[in-house]
């Protein structure tokens, strides 16, 4: 994973040092400039991100190879070629947790729900948060996005994002509290 | 000992379950991703092919079969599949096949036959259901004109409504359907869309986030990205309404869920129901039986054609009803193929005619010519017959 400071100014007071190490490079880092640059330096975070929401090596490899191949199909028509590349992880996430869902209620392909992810009180609760929280979550505190790049990569609007935020640290702080 | 606050375990403690994961931008992953990306590049060709009307006739499962002047010419078979799709066979001259899309197996059928080219590689579940490139592409139902995705182009994802008058299947209808996907709605001037407000927050902060067109004398499409759904797209097909009206109805559709991921699978509740519309119950999906095949074929003289076949039951025969209805304005002729009792309708906007029936009690069938006139379409549904090629 890139891991630089980042410009983090856009952070809330007394969050900013804490919430995770951005994803993207720094201002002082060349921009990429070919989806290759994109590849090599988004492949890993982005497979992390990806893990954090499904819980699986396997599954977050698939979502992000799936995502970076539509990012390289539109590649010329992107201006923002990373946030696009993180709304397409965050959707094609998304994706694979609806098939979960419809596998488990149809009972279909019989996949047993199990998670990669080593356990602990915390990260139990974490993973019983709706889809969307979980991500606004893990892009926040993992990944260190702003509101304004999370509202972009999960579509919705920046105040939103606060709602989510505020929604989902409600509900971890219960769960956690109990 | 006081706990660590909140955000800062949060930080902590996904840092460390991201840790467990080394994934290396690796030679191997870079060659999967450009794998992906000839098969989505491959199917966008496809659809676009499909969008301009390039169709073609087409068949199929067990056994596929079409044969020109000479028996030789185009001739390819692929047997010994096991499901509920009937095995057709057509007779056309100088046709061949440009695709096979299978959802019911993983194994598609391979290989060339003079004359046919049959696409490999399309994964089972073919329709990118995050990708809202392909609600421009054609993939949606029956090529340019409605785009309302049928259970077949949406697979087990999304949701599917029709709302109509009670008893009237050839009254007022309005199908919508609300998936996934990755990108907001955007207007296409070069599909006569005009960008248009959706919803009462959208109209309050002027925010376009739908766009319109005129489909067939009466109907309308509209596609929007809902203001509370961030990741799904919505899109409806009318017919008998007035723009008005569907921009209205539109505006009152609330998720049934609003945060829920699940939205996208449960659909609206409709507030504003114009001309005592009522939202009309459709099947439930049958997972265990959910087989589809699209065939597609062109002629040399770019004429073509498209077989779906869906065995989702009623829910696929109500949904292709529907939209047919919805794109000709509501006219129809009653005929018969294979001793069934079919329906034909003609979208004379965009040169269309398609052919609607149940195969089976499971088995919808829905033909769609391109490019042909009405003799043609009388002699590819008396060309029809049940079984492979002798």
């Amino acid at each position: 994973m890139s891991t630089t400071g980042g410009a983090l100014a856009a952070q809330p007071p007394g969050v900013q040092e804490r919430v995770g190490q951005r994803m993207s490079v720094d201002a002082t880092v060349e921009l990429p400039t070919t989806f290759e640059d994109v590849f090599r330096r988004q492949y890993e975070p982005m497979v992390r991100v990806a893990f954090l929401l499904l819980g699986s090596r396997a599954e977050a490899e698939d979502a992000v190879q799936d995502a970076l191949a539509r990012v390289q199909l539109r590649w010329a028509r992107l201006d923002n070629p990373e946030a696009y590349l993180r709304r397409c992880v965050v959707n094609r996430s998304y994706d694979i947790l609806r098939r979960r869902r419809l596998e488990q209620r149809f009972r279909w392909l019989q996949r047993p729900e199990t998670s990669e992810m080593q356990a602990d009180e915390l990260s139990d609760a974490l993973a019983k948060l709706p889809a969307k929280r979980r991500a606004a979550i893990v892009l926040r505190y993992y990944a260190g996005l702003s509101e304004q790049e999370i509202a972009e990569a999960l579509g919705v609007r920046p105040g939103t994002v606060k709602s989510m935020l505020h929604r989902a640290l409600a509900q971890l702080r219960e769960v956690i509290e109990r | 000992m006081n706990r660590p606050r909140l955000e800062d375990e949060l930080h902590d403690v996904l840092h460390r379950l991201a840790s467990q994961v080394s994934a290396p931008a690796s030679a191997e992953a870079g060659q999967s991703i450009d794998h992906r990306t000839g098969v989505l590049r491959r199917r966008r060709q496809m659809r676009y092919a499909v969008g301009g009307g390039v169709l073609a006739v087409a068949v199929v499962t067990g056994a596929l079969a079409l044969r020109g002047g000479e028996p030789s010419d185009v001739e390819t078979g692929f047997t010994g599949r096991e499901g509920s799709l009937p095995d057709l066979t057509v007779d056309l001259d100088g046709w061949r096949i440009t695709s096979v899309d299978d959802a019911s197996d993983t194994t598609v059928p391979s290989g060339e036959a003079p004359g046919a080219v049959i696409q490999t590689g399309v994964p089972p579940d073919f329709v990118p259901g995050g990708d809202p490139a392909s609600i421009w592409d054609g993939e949606w139902l029956l090529g340019p004109g409605p785009e309302i995705a049928p259970p077949w182009a949406g697979g087990s994802r999304g949701s599917i409504q029709v709302f109509r008058v009670p008893g009237q299947p050839r009254g007022p209808t309005v199908v919508v359907r609300l998936d996934s996907a990755t990108d907001t709605v955007v207007a296409q001037e070069g599909l006569g869309e005009e960008a248009v407000s959706v919803g009462e927050r959208a109209e309050n902060d002027g925010f376009r986030n739908g766009a319109v067109r005129q489909a067939g004398t009466n109907g309308f499409v509209l596609k929007w990205s809902p203001v509370s759904l961030g990741d799904s797209y919505a899109a409806l097909q009318s017919w008998g309404l007035t723009e008005d009206q569907v921009l209205e109805l539109a505006g009152g559709l609330q998720p049934r869920f609003d945060e829920a991921a699940a939205a996208d699978e449960t659909g609206f509740e409709a507030t504003v129901l114009p001309k005592g519309l009522e939202e009309e119950p459709v099947a439930a999906i049958d997972v265990d039986r959910q087989e589809r095949r699209l065939v597609t074929l062109e002629g040399s003289d770019g004429s073509g054609a498209e077989i779906r076949m869906d065995s989702r039951g009623e829910m696929a025969y109500d949904v292709f009803l529907a939209v047919l209805l919805a794109t000709s304005g509501g006219e129809f002729e009653e005929v018969t193929v294979l001793d069934r009792p079919a329906l034909l309708f003609e979208n004379a906007e965009i040169g269309e005619w398609h052919v609607l029936w149940r195969h089976t009690d499971d088995v919808t069938v829905a033909l769609t010519l391109t490019g042909v006139d009405r003799s043609t379409v009388d002699d590819v549904i008396d060309g029809l017959r049940e079984g492979s090629a002798p």
